[in-house]
């Protein structure tokens, strides 16, 4: 044996006998977080699906039958169709506005415009706000009684009162306007940091080509935001496809079943009908709908040589 | 294909002033190259003439138009940049054709025209490609076809070679040289490189803290520098210089080295350097004006071998002399080892006088 691996062979049986070798002992403390707090919620919420629990605690035995009762419920169409028309218009209305008022905000920078932090700072109080606390604002600003502040400001224009929130039909329009005024300050904040970290020398070679500025906007901007967008818009759709504090306040998923999404759907099922199995198995819908959205979504995420 | 011409050209950020009172005329086709040291002003006045920068003071003109209102797309230049700014999500191809949009050019007249750029840079192969794929030096080679494919009236270059390794570097300055030939174009080339001026130029333009130091073609500034910044930029390794003082010596001049021989001024410079007689002067010369002479022989300046650099071709023989040390060029046979003391001779044909007060070559011819 030469001297080279006696030294290995010293220093060898402390890294190789001790418990604290290998990648395990690092990933613990992490995989115990994600185990206790997600997993077993979750492998949790799956086994009750297949029970007939409920609040007022019974015995359980194990059954398929709060699953097919969930899905034969009428009001599940409804409700579907609510959540895809609430998720599809607030994430497209967040990115959209995020994306706009990040462009304006990093223009009005690049021209030394005074304003731009304070303009982001207001943006940014939309966010923080509890969901809670945007229904009650926005249920004061949507009121339809005389004092109401959307209605008054449109008197003073002689424009006849909106009925924003007993009208089914404007009711989910309003729950809208209020979450995407809420969440598009995320957007705005994650399409700023995208936008700032793009290359501006890439600006001067189009500048050079003769790009004009929407071509440069179309060519240069939206690519380059590309996985940006997109992570965006996968965060934005598992949000909002969570939101139901901010309805709850404003509509409580009203009138009717108007305004009423899958998470307030869920929390219903369970909080005022007691059906612990059914809002389990309606929360392993939402589950699977924000893994599929979020497949759809990566599958448009460019290929790492593209960001290069 | 225009002459551009700067005219007073200035720039000034918040009142500091970058770049002042740039005067040049630069003609149709002509290659000029724009050098100095790191932060004298170079990019600021290649992109006042992309349109980049704003242009604070002066008039900018390409071809017959002033162009100082028009923005970057309208002025028809091309720019190539130091980190070749290509459009990561686009093709070798499409970041090529981008520049036509413009154009109103058919498909096939772009197909074509990309075609075109791409075998004079021979890319041919990398169209389909990504940039994120391709070497610096394939990347060096698209930010080229992407200049060139419009044909544009001046290139602009922006230290386009200092990204890549030392053997791509001279590979592509002869590149760039063969496509100037092949597709003649007004040129604009900034660099921090005194190599790649004198070898590309065919007029150099030595910049120093935002204003021209001198302007001429490579070998008329090598020989002729004008200020003591010029004859120690330009040439690699950089000239020797020795403080002394002129005098008069006989019916003719004499410079004496404060530490040093005395060397005789060549009497066609007599007259010209006949008013500084007395004055305290620095002697500049360059390292193939020393050269090893028999120990007795006079005037000769003693020193000490400090390093020895074979090249082949030649041999560099850095010394150490009272009050000086510098470098010398000499043949690889005559060389000496490290440590060794020497006798160098200095030839006065090839000597520059400059005025230590301003830095001002003393001219005379
Ligand atoms: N955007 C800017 N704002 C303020 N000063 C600048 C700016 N760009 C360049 N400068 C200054 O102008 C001078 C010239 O810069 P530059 O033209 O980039 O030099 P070079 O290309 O010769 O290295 C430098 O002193 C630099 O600090
Ligand atoms: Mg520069």
């Amino acid at each position: 044996m030469n001297k080279l691996s006696g030294a290995a062979l010293r220093q060898s049986p402390t890294r190789r006998a001790s418990p604290l070798s290998g990648p395990l002992p690092w990933l613990l403390p992490v995989l115990l977080m994600i185990g206790v707090f997600y997993l077993y919620p979750i492998l949790d919420a799956l086994r009750l699906a297949f029970t007939n629990a409920s609040l007022i605690g019974r015995e359980e035995t194990y059954t398929t039958r709060s699953i097919l009762a969930m899905l034969a419920n009428p009001a599940l169409g409804t409700v579907l169709r609510n959540t895809a028309v609430f998720t599809g218009a607030s994430v497209i209305g967040q990115v959209l506005l995020g994306l706009a008022i990040a462009l304006l905000v990093v223009r009005g920078e690049r021209n030394r415009l005074p304003g731009m932090l304070a303009l982001r700072t207001i943006v940014l109080t939309a966010w923080v706000i509890p969901g809670v606390a945007n229904g009650i604002i926005w249920s004061m600003l949507f009121n339809e009684a005389p004092y109401g502040a959307i209605n008054s400001a449109l008197r003073l224009l002689d424009i006849p009162p909106v009925a924003w929130l007993s009208n089914p039909a404007n009711a989910m329009i309003s729950t809208i306007i209020a979450n995407v005024w809420q969440g598009t300050a995320f957007s705005m904040i994650v399409l700023y940091a995208a936008i700032k970290s793009i290359d501006p020398v890439l600006y001067e070679a189009a500048a050079v080509d003769g790009a004009r500025p929407w071509e440069r906007l179309w060519f240069i901007t939206l690519p380059q935001l590309r996985a940006a967008l997109i992570v965006n818009a996968i965060l934005v759709t598992i949000q909002t496809l969570n939101t139901f504090d901010a309805i709850i306040s404003l509509t409580g998923g009203g009138p009717g079943r108007a305004t009423e999404v899958l998470s307030l759907f869920t929390y219903n099922t369970v909080f005022y009908s007691y059906d612990l199995a059914g809002g389990s198995a309606l929360s392993m819908l939402m589950l699977l709908i924000s893994l599929g959205l979020a497949c759809v979504y990566a599958l448009f995420l460019p290929r790492p040589e593209a960001i290069r | 294909m225009a002459p551009v011409s700067l005219r007073g050209l200035g720039k000034s950020y918040d009142g500091q002033e970058a770049v002042r009172g740039i005067d040049l005329e630069i003609a149709e086709h002509e290659f000029v190259v724009l050098v100095g040291p790191s932060g004298c002003g170079k990019s600021t006045t290649l992109r006042m003439i992309a349109g980049l920068e704003t242009i604070s003071s002066g008039e900018l003109r390409i071809g017959d138009r002033v162009v100082n209102a028009l923005p970057p797309g309208e002025r028809d230049v091309a720019m190539v940049f130091q980190n070749y700014a290509l459009y990561p999500h686009m093709t070798v191809g499409q970041n090529i054709a981008f520049g036509l949009r413009r154009r109103n050019l058919s498909r096939q007249q772009v197909r074509e025209a990309v075609a075109d750029a791409a075998r004079l840079l021979e890319i041919e192969p990398l169209l389909k490609r990504r940039p994120g794929a391709l070497s610096g030096g394939q990347r060096q080679r698209v930010a080229m076809g992407r200049a060139i494919v419009r044909r544009p009236k001046v290139f602009l270059f922006d230290e386009p070679l200092s990204n890549l390794d030392a053997r791509l570097r001279t590979q592509m300055r002869t590149e760039i040289k063969r496509l100037h030939q092949e597709v003649p174009t007004t040129t604009i080339y900034v660099t921090h490189d005194q190599v790649e001026a004198m070898t590309m130029a065919d007029r150099v333009v030595v910049m120093k803290d935002g204003a021209i130091e001198q302007v001429g073609p490579p070998l008329e500034v090598y020989r002729n520098p004008r200020t003591r910044f010029v004859a120690e930029f330009i040439g690699s390794p950089a000239m020797n210089f020795f403080d002394g003082r002129l005098v008069a010596e006989g019916d003719g001049l004499a410079f004496r080295m404060d530490a040093g021989p005395a060397l005789t001024i060549p009497p066609e410079r007599r007259a010209a350097y006949g008013p500084i007689v007395g004055e305290k002067l620095t002697l500049g010369l360059r390292p193939e004006a020393l050269a090893i002479v028999p120990r007795g022989e006079t005037p000769h300046l003693a020193a000490t071998t400090r390093l020895v650099e074979p090249l082949g071709v030649e041999t560099l023989v850095y010394f150490d002399a009272p009050g000086a040390s510098g470098c010398a060029r000499l043949s690889p046979d005559r060389a000496p080892r490290a440590g060794e003391p020497i006798a160098l001779g200095l030839d006065p044909a090839m000597m520059h006088l400059i005025r230590p007060d301003t830095g001002a070559v003393v001219p005379w011819n």
